[in-house]
């Protein structure tokens, strides 16, 4: 059966609270597997950028009947000449997959970057293979480059690291 | 060649110290030196420099010196995650009143020998840059290639410019 979109998605500002959810889905080998990261001291590590991201409220939560089921973080850049443009980073939750979550933080992200921020350039960054590739193209997201060897794997093998952006400006978001 | 320094009995290259932050500072905060780099503001200068030779304690930053004085620095930034661990990223800078003698590409050979020597685990090494860069020139005569670039992700008194990744596969 086709997994049905959650009806009523909130959004609303990544709180100190929300870290407990994205430690629990980023220690899921198969997420982490699409993050830098591969060990728990890494994760912990990781969490405190998004923190410190979210207590400047430029990181949010998705939600569902009040509970967290995916996040987005805008690495608002303190520099003014590269102010215009900002990566961000998302996780949904493994168990909220295919349920219209990914869609809806991103479609939130992009408005708030460009009416909030002022962003022109938004863009991310994605291991080649990840299945998100798509919800990223779906939004309008294209590739402008790509970088070969990023990930070492402990196998000694290797994955590229895809690079995708849109212009906001050019967009109706 | 008569303007190069890197001949002088009084040229050396040593490991990067925290003491040579100012210098650092005074040649980022030189204008024509800081449209090149990250940095906006003199507060903003002075976090990105402190955190770049905040990496000098893992010996892994160069420091050029002439007549007892740093003229340049070249810094390897490590990465902090095992899967990421066989990459690195390029920091340099020359001192603004002697650049074009000999110093950038001196310390680019030397801080690549120091990567292949001592450390192993880095395979390649990578430098961001904005479009028109002196720097560049220099890296590409060193055998660094152009692999990204991204445009209108920097916006200087001029227009809008690309940032530029160039990298070198060390083995």
């Amino acid at each position: 059966m086709a997994k049905e979109w959650y009806s009523d998605i909130k959004i609303r500002v990544m709180v100190d609270a929300d870290l407990f959810y994205l430690k629990k889905w980023l220690m899921d080998p198969v997420v982490l597997g699409w993050f830098p990261m591969s060990n728990l001291a890494e994760v912990e590590d990781a969490l405190k950028v998004w923190q410190a991201y979210a207590r400047q409220s430029s990181a949010f939560t998705a939600e569902v009947n009040g509970i967290p089921c995916g996040v987005v973080n805008l690495y608002i850049q303190p520099y003014e000449k590269t102010k215009q443009q900002c990566l961000f980073a998302i996780v949904v939750g493994e168990e909220h997959r295919g349920k219209g979550v990914g869609t809806r933080l991103l479609t939130y992200v992009m408005h708030e970057a460009k009416h909030k921020f002022g962003i022109k350039l938004l863009h991310l960054e994605v291991y080649e293979g990840n299945p998100a590739y798509h919800l990223y193209y779906r939004l309008g997201f294209r590739e402008y480059g790509k970088h070969e060897r990023f990930l070492k794997e402990a196998d000694g093998s290797y994955h590229s690291k895809v690079l995708m952006q849109i212009d906001l400006e050019k967009s109706e978001v | 060649m008569s303007n190069t320094l890197t001949e002088e009995t009084t040229y050396d290259i040593r490991y990067s110290t925290i003491a040579d932050e100012p210098f650092l500072k005074e040649w980022v905060l030189v204008p024509e030196m800081r449209k090149w780099y990250p940095p906006s503001s003199n507060i903003d200068v002075e976090g990105f420099v402190r955190n770049w030779i905040g990496f000098s304690r893992y010996k892994c930053s160069l420091t050029a010196v002439y007549n007892s004085l740093p003229v340049g620095v070249a810094t390897i930034f490590l990465m902090p995650y095992v899967k990421v661990a066989h990459l690195s990223m390029l920091y340099i800078a020359v001192d603004p009143k002697l650049q074009r003698k000999g110093i950038g590409t001196s310390l680019l050979k030397n801080i690549l020998h120091l990567a292949k020597t001592k450390f192993p685990r880095i395979e390649s090494m990578h430098v961001e840059l904005f479009e028109n860069s002196p720097l560049i020139g220099l890296l590409e005569k060193s055998g660094f290639k152009k692999i990204i670039r991204q445009e209108n992700y920097v916006k200087l008194p001029e227009g809008f410019r690309a940032r530029e990744v160039l990298e070198i596969h060390l083995r």
